[in-house]
């Protein structure tokens, strides 16, 4: 593929993918440098005016404007899969060059030199990246693109004569990302984008597991149960408020059969702000009760890395 | 919503100086908002009744410093997550706090108000 299809194709993705405060981000990296022009009166204009001339000027890399889609593409509007290799065996054999070995064969390099490959293989999926990570060399990425047609329900319902009702479905192209994340030294995460239907959830899911499958088996993970994880969260939460926040909770006391469930009005709220929330959470998690959901929001980092809030549901 | 922002808007209506200053303490003691519910800020704002604190908003909309939006219930009765510029706007399904889907139809919708600077 030309190079100039590759910048349409990635300057498509950025609009639909990143908000225009991220795009303005990295116009603003370039300030001052001529061809770069940050404010735009539209989305549009600031992805088919700004980003595009200073992408044909070379005042931003096409590297750049791909690193923005990655960042849009892999984080956020998730479900994440945890997994744990169930030996250090397995955990140690993760490495990139013997993932990408396998995937690719011995001419792996040259097939990783070509990404990332952001053209969809129509009706089919296709690797489309695998980088490992600067800050943490042990860590790789794996991204697949899907090409799919679904069917949506528009919401538009007519009574069309006695006991005939009508209801209007469109089919529609989707783009699916999956990514396979190693965080070394035992962490294996699934990522696949949200959708309302848990089927399609887990078959995305399922897929990307096939398309990992040269490389890595099901049968050599067990899933992460998180239970514990969150109802540590809950617990310690007190030496811990400069990092989390919950806004919702569900607890289960199985023992008892009741199911109690804690959310704050305001999407932006913390639970414990109220004493007697804290208290009531605590009291079930410390009784040995399961936590079977809860929303944490992650508070900002001092070291920058981390500069807004972040929500995960768990 | 800058300090200066609520100063001469006070200045320029003085008839709202006050709902203006309450506004602006519960601004400075939540910075991290980004959306203000109009029902939380009547809880939370003492001093200033619902009607005083109501046209402060409106007038800090007209100024260009709020934005109205709309939100939805969740079936729980608390707010679902994304906000619409318009009601039309609004999808058929969302998802309530534990990602299960609801009929936006059946639920109530809300106007609330988005920081824009």
């Amino acid at each position: 593929m030309s190079h100039y299809e590759e910048v349409e194709d990635a300057l498509l993705l950025v609009k639909n993918l990143c908000t225009a405060e991220q795009i303005q981000a990295l116009l603003r990296k370039r300030k001052g440098i001529e061809h770069v022009r940050i404010s735009a009166e539209t989305k549009d204009d600031l992805v088919d005016r700004n980003l595009r001339t200073a992408v044909e000027a070379n005042a931003i890399q096409v590297g750049e404007v791909f690193d923005l889609i990655r960042y849009a593409e892999e984080n956020g509007n998730q479900h994440i899969f945890y997994y744990k290799p169930k030996t250090k065996g397995i955990a140690d054999a993760l490495t990139y060059d013997t993932i990408a070995q396998r995937l690719w064969g011995t001419n792996w390099e040259k097939t990783v030199s070509d990404f990332p490959s952001v053209r969809l293989k129509p009706s089919d999926y296709k690797y489309s990246d695998f980088r490992s990570n600067s800050k943490k060399p042990k860590d790789w990425i794996l991204k697949v693109y899907g090409d799919t047609l679904i069917t949506r329900f528009t919401g538009k319902t007519e009574q069309r004569g006695p006991n005939v009702i009508w209801r209007e479905y469109v089919q529609e192209p989707l783009r699916v990302v999956l990514v396979a994340r190693w965080n070394s030294p035992d962490l294996l995460e699934l990522r696949v984008q949200r959708n309302e239907s848990r089927k399609t959830v887990e078959r995305w899911r399922d897929k990307l597991w096939e398309m990992l499958s040269p490389a890595l088996v099901p049968a050599e993970f067990k899933e992460w149960e998180l239970g514990k994880t969150m109802a540590r969260l809950v617990l310690d939460d007190q030496q811990n408020s400069a990092v989390y926040t919950f806004r919702d909770a569900q607890v289960i006391d199985a023992e008892a059969g009741v199911y109690a469930t804690f959310e704050t009005h305001a999407d932006q709220g913390n639970l414990f702000t109220s004493i007697e929330t804290r208290k009531s959470l605590q009291n079930y998690l410390a009784a040995k009760s399961d936590c079977a959901g809860l929303t944490v929001t992650w508070l900002p980092g001092s070291n920058g890395e981390f500069p807004k809030r972040k929500r995960g549901h768990y | 919503m800058s300090q200066i922002n609520f100063e001469d808007l006070a200045n320029e209506h003085p008839e709202h100086k006050r709902a203006l200053r309450k506004l602006e303490e519960w601004r400075r003691r939540h910075s991290d908002v980004h959306i203000i519910d109009p029902k939380t800020l009547a809880r939370e704002v003492q001093g200033v009744d619902a009607t005083a604190l109501a046209l402060a908003l409106t007038l800090l909309v007209k100024a260009g410093l709020l934005r109205r939006v709309y939100k939805v219930t969740t079936p729980s009765g608390v707010l679902a997550d994304g906000e619409f510029d318009d009601p039309t706007q609004i999808p058929p399904r969302l998802p309530d706090r534990f990602e299960h889907y609801f009929d936006t139809a059946e639920s109530d919708v809300v106007p609330v108000f988005r920081m824009v600077a």
